[in-house]
């Protein structure tokens, strides 16, 4: 049974490779089609080689439970995918997952309680860290940073400052840390913008003319699509368009942070007349119906359905690399269709250059911490470093030497094989390579991917231009670092309040999207202001900007 | 005469078939989705019949080894916690039809009060710990044994029996237990017919208990199996628009778990526990009762 | 008749007068022995974890523990009831509750006594076992196809009703506020209509059908039969479930109004759509503030007993089946 289960494994795996060429790379790639990475990244492979080597072997029988503290979260178990299989054999390192079953909040909180912490927990940076610091449960891995290569060198000094707690250690291993592009933009449906002349794309007013022109040419088509209700209930065209009518704004103020910073000061974001403004356009848009009349109500589904059958003439979205699926499959029937970024709208008389509504952090996503559990946390600690190191990030991101690539170059750029040529999208989903990579070592990662795509894969008519669609968002990304762990934590007095300001902010955004006029807005969001004002908001944030400054001291060293 | 005895049957059947219809759609879309291929159902438009026709859903979810280990324990836990939960509960319920019970308003309303108040996971945890279940079958399924919802409508039903019925049993001076079982039980054929599905029913269904209390992947029930499943399919599209460096990560983890793959994975839980009603309603036949009786 | 004065007996027989309560007890060992088990159980499973409310009481710690968490008296409860959610909440949980009671607690009732006028039996079935589907399809399923249903862009309800020429342009269901409460509340009885129905059948199942053929020969149509033995019948069964609906008022839905309004992301119909148990999701669960949750919920607790206590004694005046 199993070897047949395997044979069949591999064929498809030969199958598959077939469309890797076609489609397969557009995925990868996509993200970080960037070809300009930072210095450090720019021959990883020969620098890796001489330093990272010596450290290796030391996580040899290394064995530990791990749990990722999300509901969906489903890890496979180990061994199951040739990724981990491969660590297992060859490394020796044995990973017994913690499951989170769908209920992780419960789940983790029952842990606590028992006292039973497993060895690794990889969760955001966020409250939940922040207690088990507090209670002393986790190993600080200070101690161990200057002793391993790969870390220290590839996060650096000022991103590992950032992440130490409040008693100044560090704790927590980051995970898609160094990135440098944010991935929030617009994208038109480039079949339709041709059929209407491609006008010029640039302020608000050439906007709404274009979404006028569409909605007079294809009825059946949306004219401006915002995706689904992003977790800040922000439509995430109305993000882009908030960024819009400002310099220096970015969807971070007003999805997650609700705050914009002016003089040294956080201030309500209610006070921020780009929020005011992009209101008032999202309404005039949404009573002319020439945004998508379901934004507060559709599912991603629904979103992706009309991407897919190009019933979208406009896109506006948090990450706006999710319409490559929809870019596919118009391509398919006709190479010139599809979707192309365009750099961000903004209203008349604003600098282009800078409008920023895309943005990213250098922390990255979340963190791994090592518990108090583990019996031998250093080892754990060197397994984690040698997984962010080139050779870890080769097999994390390329899957292991023999599978789909057989050699490296020079540079440490895995080159595919024959297999990765020919296998299937599908069939090279199922290997699941890419899905345990919980130590993301962004620019080193995105730097192969790069350069992989560069110099081996070959170029298909009507692919999704990625790096086309970087070279836009890259210059319009905003570095959100500085505002990083400024929010206070929920179950404080503090956090209540900022809870109910948040809560504020959703029912007036979507109230004002609606609104008869532009001058009920105003009123909608004067009487939002005084809400959040009432409820206590201006506490929040002289703390929050106490909580930047002390960042910005130490970023700046 | 006859006309008029006809119509309300021509009007009942028109209803009943409404609503078959309403209800059947939906479960039969998914049906038909999960028969689809994936890439093609996000493009919409799927209704009554698939459009790419593929059986490779089912295959995917077939080959995961997990899958039937699950199937195995939720079967077990199935027919194990409703005999139990069936057993313990009509027993509780049948003594507390006796007014001469010692205790009986007491217990009675020991168990509403446990309706409407809950210690919440944390004590239950501890307590399940304290008991060394954690990680065993038996958590599964002794927590739940008895119902007290089920409680309430067993000792309806059982008030409701003619009073004659124990006469007899009480005058060959059997005891209670002996009454219960031998005369009590075989007439109440669609009660427990129907509480032993509401039982199985909620027992298959419940994921919750065992993603909390069941850590050991050889003990997981289909459905927390299935929950995890949607779950990461609904949430990694929450996470997928959230922008930054995850959604490219959290794209490739959802690259396997489509639409299709998450009917069709529905389809292979629900299916087993939705036939049983079927089975079960043979009890549901007028004249049970009498028949027994006579006997 | 007969046994009533039997039972009568006995009891006095097995009273405590006399002998004491302990020689009653052992005298009715095997009607002991049925309900110990049950006893026993619910003690363990419910009663000792029971302490957990009292962190209601408190500034729960998970890290200190119960015993070194901050005690903190009626302040959760203070917070909630003064907060300025306060009156919306208790009124949405109101209605929703009180509509799914006028619609959801008939249907079940009005879908089995049709499925018992059916003469035949395979049609029957196939309509029992087909209404009751949707009870096993999840909320995230069912509410996107009502959502996907309900779109302004090409929703299916919106095109039907268009092509009937009910309305002119499609309507924005899900956004509007005033139609929130009629969507979810078709929508659940929808879903449980089929389900709901089976107990009633199972009781309908127990009536004697000597009862029906006496009343035939009285000349009694269907519809007096349905009236005058069928219903009665079953008005025990219907009395308790009215009675527990009632102490469960408080529960208006979590799932199903989660799920409808995007995890609550859909604010448009935060006015009407947040009830209790969302309410306590939102602040109490995802704020982390997982003291003020409990104490909310002891609150709604406190509140369900009072109900139910109350219609207990109204079917008990009027001489009805009662719960104790």
């Amino acid at each position: 049974m199993k070897k047949a289960y395997r044979r069949s494994q591999l064929w498809s795996v030969a199958l598959l490779s077939i469309s890797l060429i076609a489609a397969g790379c557009s995925n990868s790639k996509s993200n970080n089609g960037n070809t300009e990475p930072a210095a450090a990244t720019n021959n990883p492979a020969k620098t890796e080689e001489q330093t990272d080597s010596p450290a290796l072997a030391d996580f040899k029988g290394l064995n530990f439970s791990w749990y990722i503290h999300y509901d969906w979260a489903v890890p496979d178990p180990w061994g199951q995918d040739p990724t981990s299989q491969w660590i297992k054999e060859q490394k020796g390192v044995n990973v017994e997952y913690v499951q989170s079953g769908g209920a992780a909040s419960q789940k983790f909180n029952t842990m606590i309680v028992s006292g039973q912490l497993p060895d690794v927990i990889t969760l955001d940076r966020s409250a939940d860290l922040e207690k088990l610091v507090q209670a002393g449960q986790l190993v600080p891995i200070s101690q161990y940073v200057d002793k391993y290569p790969s870390l220290k060198k590839w996060a650096g000094d000022k991103t590992l400052g950032m992440l130490k707690s409040s008693d100044g250690e560090l704790y927590g291993f980051p995970n898609w840390y160094g990135g440098q592009n944010g991935n929030t933009g617009w994208a038109v449906n480039k079949e339709i913008y041709k059929a209407l002349g491609s006008p010029k794309l640039e302020t608000y007013e050439d906007l709404e003319a274009y979404l006028q022109k569409v909605k007079e040419a294809y009825p059946n088509v949306v004219p401006l699509e915002t995706g689904e209700l992003s977790g800040g209930g922000i439509l995430q065209a109305g993000n882009l368009i908030y960024s819009g009518y400002g310099e220096g704004k970015t969807t971070f103020f007003l999805d997650s942070l609700k705050a914009y910073p002016e003089n040294n000061q956080l201030q309500s974001v209610f006070k921020d007349p780009a929020l005011l403004d992009s209101l008032k356009e999202l309404n005039n848009l949404f009573n002319k119906k020439l945004i998508t009349q379901d934004a507060f109500t559709q599912k991603s589904d629904q979103v992706q359905e009309k991407l897919k059958t190009g019933r979208v003439a406009v896109v506006g979205l948090n990450n706006i690399f999710q319409v490559q699926e929809g870019h596919a499959i118009l391509a398919q029937t006709n190479k010139d269709n599809g979707y192309e970024v365009i750099a961000p709208l903004h209203n008349q008389g604003l600098d282009a250059s800078k409008i920023t509504p895309a943005n990213y952090s250098t922390l990255g996503w979340n963190v791994s911490v090592i518990t108090k559990h583990a019996k031998d946390p250093e080892k754990i600690f060197a397994y984690m470093d040698w997984a962010t190191s080139e050779e870890g990030q080769q097999l994390l991101t390329f899957g292991p030497k023999g599978l789909l690539w057989d050699e490296a170059d020079a540079d440490g750029v895995p080159i595919p094989n024959e297999k990765a040529k020919t296998i299937a999208q599908a069939d090279k989903d199922k290997l699941k390579i890419g899905s345990g990579n919980y130590f993301a070592n962004s620019n080193l990662r995105q730097n192969l991917i790069n350069l992989n795509d560069e110099r081996y894969v070959e170029k298909v008519e009507g692919q999704f231009d990625g790096i086309a669609a970087n070279k836009v968002l890259k210059p319009s990304s905003y570095d959100t670092t500085e505002f990083e762990g400024i929010q206070p934590m929920p179950d404080t007095d503090l956090g209540i309040i900022y809870g109910q300001v948040k809560d504020i902010m959703k029912e007036a955004y979507a109230r004002a999207v609606f609104a008869k006029n532009s001058d009920e807005v105003t009123q909608i969001i004067n009487k939002a202001q005084s809400d959040a004002d009432a409820a206590g908001y201006e506490q929040v944030l002289k703390y929050m900007t106490e909580k930047w400054q002390e960042n910005l001291k130490k970023i700046n060293g | 005469m006859k006309i008029a005895k006809r119509v309300p049957d021509a009007i009942i059947v028109v209803l009943l078939l409404g609503l078959s219809f309403v209800t059947l759609y939906p479960f039969w879309n998914s049906l038909v989705i999960s028969f689809n291929v994936g890439a093609d159902t996000a493009l919409g438009g799927i209704t009554f019949w698939p459009r790419v026709f593929t059986l490779e859903n089912y295959q995917v979810v077939f080959k995961d080894e997990r899958l039937i280990q699950a199937f195995v324990i939720s079967i077990f836990r199935t027919v194990v916690g409703t005999f139990l939960s069936i057993l313990f509960t009509s027993m509780f319920a049948y003594g507390l039809t006796k007014k001469n019970l010692i205790g009986r308003k007491l217990f009675m309303i020991m168990c509403i009060v446990t309706m409407f108040f809950s210690g919440g996971l944390i004590p239950s945890f501890i307590l399940i710990r304290s008991l060394h279940l954690i990680d065993t079958f038996w958590v599964l399924v002794v927590p739940g044994i008895i119902v007290v919802w089920n409680l309430i409508i067993f000792r309806t039903f059982f008030q409701e029996l003619p009073d004659g019925l124990e006469e007899s049993a009480k005058i060959d001076g059997c005891n209670y237990i002996r009454t219960f079982f031998s005369i009590i039980v075989p007439i109440s054929g669609p009660v427990i017919a129907t509480l032993s599905l509401f039982t199985a029913v909620g027992l298959w269904n419940d994921w919750f208990t065992a993603s909390i209390y069941i850590n050991n992947p050889h003990l997981m029930p289909i459905q927390t199996l299935l929950n995890q499943i949607i779950n990461s399919n609904a949430m990694s599209e929450q996470l997928s628009s959230a922008g930054g460096e995850a959604s490219e990560f959290v794209r490739q983890l959802k690259g396997v778990s489509t639409k299709s793959l998450v009917m069709a994975t529905m389809m292979v839980t629900t299916l087993p526990i939705i036939m049983v009603y079927p089975f079960l309603q043979r009890f549901f036949v007028k004249g049970v009762l009498i028949g027994s009786m006579k006997e | 008749m007969h046994t009533e004065l039997l039972a009568a007996k006995k009891t006095k027989k097995r009273s405590p007068s006399k002998k004491g309560i302990l020689q009653a007890y052992i005298g009715q060992w095997d009607l002991q022995l049925m309900v110990i088990p049950g006893v026993l159980l619910v003690v363990l499973f419910s009663y000792v974890p029971m302490w957990g409310v009292l962190m209601s009481f408190q500034n729960y710690n998970l890290f200190t523990g119960f015993l070194d968490s901050q005690w903190v008296g009626m302040k959760h409860f203070d917070m909630f009831v003064h907060s300025s959610d306060f009156y919306r909440v208790m009124r949405n949980t109101l209605s929703i509750s009180l509509l799914k009671l006028m619609f959801g607690f008939p249907a079940p009732i009005v879908l089995a006594l049709l499925l018992n006028e059916l003469k035949g039996f395979r049609f029957k079935r196939f309509v029992q076992t087909v209404s009751y589907l949707p009870h096993f399809m999840s909320w995230v399923i069912v509410s996107s196809f009502v959502i996907s249903m309900l779109s302004v862009d090409n929703g299916s309800f919106n095109i039907f009703l268009m092509k009937l020429g009910i309305i002119h342009e499609p309507v924005n269901w899900l956004s509007t506020s005033q139609y929130f409460w009629g969507i979810l509340v078709s929508s659940s009885v929808w879903k449980d209509v089929g389900f709901g129905a089976i107990v009633y059948l199972a009781a309908i199942a127990g009536i004697d059908p000597h009862l029906y053929e006496a009343s035939a020969m009285d000349g009694a149509g269907r519809l007096r039969q349905i009236v005058s033995i069928t219903i009665p019948s079953i008005t025990p069964i219907i009395i308790i479930f009215l009675i527990l609906n009632i102490g469960g008022i408080l529960n208006a839905g979590f799932d199903d109004i989660l799920n409808l309004t995007n995890n609550g992301a859909n604010t448009l119909l935060r006015p009407v759509s947040d009830v209790i148990d969302t309410y306590v999701y939102r602040v109490g669960i995802l704020g982390q503030r997982y003291s003020y949750a409990t104490a909310v919920g002891l609150f709604k607790s406190a509140i369900s007993v009072v109900l139910l206590v109350l219609a207990n004694l109204l079917a008990r005046r009027m001489g009805r089946s009662s719960l104790w």
